[in-house]
């Protein structure tokens, strides 16, 4: 007759002796039934012909020899296709937006409105949130599309699949070129995106390293910048070939930092060794492009052009503000820009790209408006613009003569673009960042660390550039 | 723990030492340093070996210094007494022993699970861990891992009680030349030659045949793989005879990782380096044993490979693919 305690002391031993696996032969056990019943049941039509091209394709796209190439060219057709597509609506809904509306804005509300209220809201908060629709809207309207019919076609897992050899390298993980993908829409996109990296560690170095993907909003900065400093350097016919390929350029920096700074986290305050990497590689498949076009403008274009206009609208005002409050003899803007450009033209930069970058910590779209409007004040150009504080939208020569009259040269130019490419990024993702890793700490890290490398690399550039000349 | 011994022991320490600490009364640094001994005592114990204080010198990098007052502090408390030949736990500090064994290895169970902390490090974590975990929290630990009987270097964890089963196993290097047997345990302690083995893959519950025992090692065929293990390695490795409940590996069978351009295979297993989320997402991708697998492309520099299963392409980096045992078949093209 056996008592519990018995039984409990039996089944104790016999715990010891069950085969250690026993839960991995029973789960497996449940897959196997599992697969065998879905192969009796379900039917599978003859694809071999399909099969074949999607291999060939595959041959093609990760090939040892081919698979980078393509992926350069592909990225830098998209790039292409954004830069010069987007000039002409560009400058269309500036036409619009700023040489049409703006005038007859202007005058109705002088008439009927006090001179300063007038001008906040006008001259301050009209025309910078007309500035970033006319900048951003085109650009974003081609770039998402285009990205999600690659999405769709199947292509971006394998740029992950070829790249994640280079990732692992530095301690990181290939999915991380998908969030660097989203990145160059939109940084906070991109930090969501990497929720698709299953490993906390990995992630959080995808997250910190985003912000070297240049987002939508400081693409206007890099294309105009090289477009008048550099492109101009070339012969006319080889211009726009040239500014793309200094964006390129710039584009292809930011992931070499991206994967040097990988590679110091990963070795410093994210130690740890790479983990596993599993990527179902989708069938390739005809992008529906309609529906393509449809979630991409609803879903992303929307979406950050919302985000980006609900930004401009007090960033307008308080660029108006510090243009047009005085304090003794000059502008507030004066004083602060007389005041950070001694630290500035160490850097390379000077103090109005300082000052605009610290009025365009909510959104990264309103620098260049910002540097340009400064400017104008400050050389007291503006008879170029209607008055102090009124953001113009004015043809490249003449951006290039404006800017070169205050100073500018090209190294100005290429720093810019070297900190337009590392700086803190903008407060909507630096709140992305927090809510995603919920610490403080990284937060601080993602924010402080692309700053920090920001202004040494301006500064190493700087001065070998003074150096050499 | 009867009062009546507890009481015993109280006496003991109150004889050998005007002011007796109590474990949990020590500072941080002191208590982890005894309990640190306690849990080399329950080892010695476990294997049956005698703990002299010359095995006990050394440990965990103490100094001998450091060694020698630990072992006062712990007999002071009660929890330990020499016994001419060497030193032995009391039952109260078996208890402790026990209790810091068992929060150590379910730490390295759920590290090995649930976290992607590499294999190396998942001794100093639970190292450092361990000594903070009062008795509720490692048994609310257990309960979420759903009571894991062994940890993942093999070693078994002792129950809520404070049972284990009986030792078993003996040292690879000990072992017949062309005899099939299972790893039991693969020793965590030194970390850097852990390190190598665990980048050679080699985990407890692998299923191996001796080839070739030299002065300077020994040879496996290891789950479809030949491997070299130097001494130093090999001597970390312990190991037992199959049990009826264990499969020999079917002779031909291969890794996946080893399996050539375009040939094509049945799953047989996963191996056991293979766990917790990775091992589920394998199997949901249906790296399921008997499964047809193709090995398709391969990525630039030597990077991941992408096979097809069940009709899809998957990219497996060659360190997951290497868990997975396949058997290569002809394929007759229709």
């Amino acid at each position: 007759m056996s008592t519990p305690a018995d039984i409990v002391r039996s089944v104790d031993a016999e715990r010891w002796r069950l085969p250690r696996n026993v839960h991995d032969q029973l789960t497996e056990a449940i897959y196997g039934e599992a697969a065998r019943i879905a192969e009796r049941s379900v039917g599978r039509r003859g694809s071999s012909r399909r099969l074949e091209w999607q291999q060939r394709i595959d041959k093609l796209v990760t090939g040892p020899i081919t698979g980078l190439p393509i992926m350069a060219l592909a990225f830098a057709t998209v790039l292409w296709l954004t830069i010069s597509g987007a000039n002409v609506p560009s400058g269309l809904l500036a036409t619009l937006l700023v040489d049409t509306l703006h005038p007859i804005l202007r005058e109705f509300a002088h008439a009927h409105l006090w001179a300063w209220l007038a001008g906040l809201l006008v001259d301050g908060m009209y025309l910078a949130t007309a500035w970033v629709i006319s900048v951003m809207l085109p650009p974003m309207a081609i770039f998402f599309p285009l990205f999600t019919l690659l999405e769709d076609f199947g292509y971006l897992p394998r740029v992950a699949f070829n790249l994640d050899r280079i990732f692992q390298r530095v301690g990181a993980h290939g999915k991380q070129s998908l969030t660097m993908a989203m990145g160059y829409g939109c940084n906070a996109a991109g930090v969501i995106a990497a929720r698709v990296i299953d490993s906390p560690r990995e992630r959080l170095i995808a997250i910190i390293t985003n912000n070297f993907a240049i987002c939508n909003g400081r693409w206007p900065t890099q294309i105009l910048i090289a477009t008048i400093f550099l492109g101009a350097l070339a012969p006319a016919a080889f211009a726009g070939f040239t500014a793309t390929f200094a964006v390129f350029a710039v584009a292809v920096v930011g992931l070499l930092l991206t994967l040097a700074s990988s590679w110091v986290l990963s070795r410093t305050v994210l130690r740890g060794e790479a983990s596993t990497f599993s990527l179902e590689l989708p069938p390739y498949r005809p992008p529906n492009i309609l529906r393509t076009l449809y979630t991409s403008l609803i879903d992303r274009t929307l979406f950050v052009l919302w985000r980006a206009i609900v930004f401009a609208l007090p960033a307008g005002a308080v660029i108006w503000l510090v243009a047009n409050i005085e304090f003794g003899d000059q502008s507030a803007a004066a004083w602060i820009v007389g005041g950070l450009d001694p630290v500035a033209v160490f850097f390379g930069l000077n103090g109005v790209i300082l000052l605009a970058y610290i009025i365009a910590v909510p959104a990264n779209e309103i620098v260049i408006p910002t540097i340009l409007m400064l400017t104008a004040l400050l050389t007291g150009q503006s008879e170029l613009g209607g008055g102090a504080g009124v953001m113009f939208e004015t043809d490249d020569a003449s951006v290039h003569a404006m800017l070169t009259g205050a100073g500018w040269t090209i190294l100005t130019g290429v720093c810019l673009m070297l900190f337009s490419l590392c700086h803190n990024p903008c407060s909507t993702t630096i709140y992305t960042i927090y809510k995603e890793t919920r610490s403080w700490k990284w937060t601080a890290l993602a924010t402080a660390m692309p700053l920090a490398i920001g202004f040494t690399l301006c500064a190493v550039v700087a001065s070998v550039w003074r150096a050499a000349t | 723990m009867t009062a009546a011994s507890h009481d015993r022991s109280k006496n003991a320490a109150a004889l050998s030492a005007a002011e007796p600490v109590r474990l949990e009364a020590m500072r941080p640094g002191e208590r982890e340093k005894v309990e640190d001994l306690l849990r080399e005592l329950l080892e010695c114990e476990y294997r049956g070996e005698p703990a002299s204080g010359e095995r006990l010198f050394g440990h965990g990098g103490m100094s001998r210094e450091a060694t020698l007052q630990a072992l006062a502090r712990g007999a002071a408390a009660g929890l330990l007494e020499n016994a001419g030949t060497g030193w032995r736990l009391t039952p109260t500090g078996r208890e402790a022993a026990v209790l810091v064994m068992r929060a150590h290895r379910l730490i390295e169970t759920r590290l090995a699970r649930e976290s992607s902390v590499p294999a190396a490090r998942w001794h100093e974590v639970a190292h450092a861990a361990e000594h903070r975990l009062s008795r509720d929290e490692v048994n609310r630990l257990a309960d979420a891992l759903d009571n894991p009987r062994f940890d993942p270097h093999g070693d078994p964890i002792p129950t809520r009680e404070g049972l284990l089963p009986e030792a078993e196993g003996e040292p690879l290097l000990a072992w017949h030349v062309g005899e099939p047997g299972v790893i039991t345990h693969v020793e965590d302690e030194p970390p850097s030659l852990f390190a190598r083995l665990v980048a050679d893959g080699v985990f407890a519950g692998m299923r191996f045949t001796l080839l070739e025992s030299m002065h300077w090692g020994c040879k496996l065929r290891l789950e479809g793989r030949t491997q070299v293990l130097p001494l130093e390695l090999a001597s970390l490795v312990r190991v037992r005879s199959p049990l009826a409940t264990d499969t020999p590996v079917p002779a031909g069978a291969l890794r996946l990782s080893d399996l050539g351009p375009g040939d094509v295979g049945r799953v047989v297993a996963l191996l056991p380096g293979c766990i917790g989320a990775e091992r589920s997402r394998m199997l949901d991708l249906g790296f399921v044993p008997g499964s047809r697998i193709e090995r398709v492309f391969q990525s630039v520099f030597d990077g991941p490979v992408a096979y097809r299963v069940r009709g899809t392409l998957i990219g497996l980096r060659r360190s997951q693919a290497q868990q997975v045992l396949v058997q290569p078949f002809e394929e007759t093209t229709p």
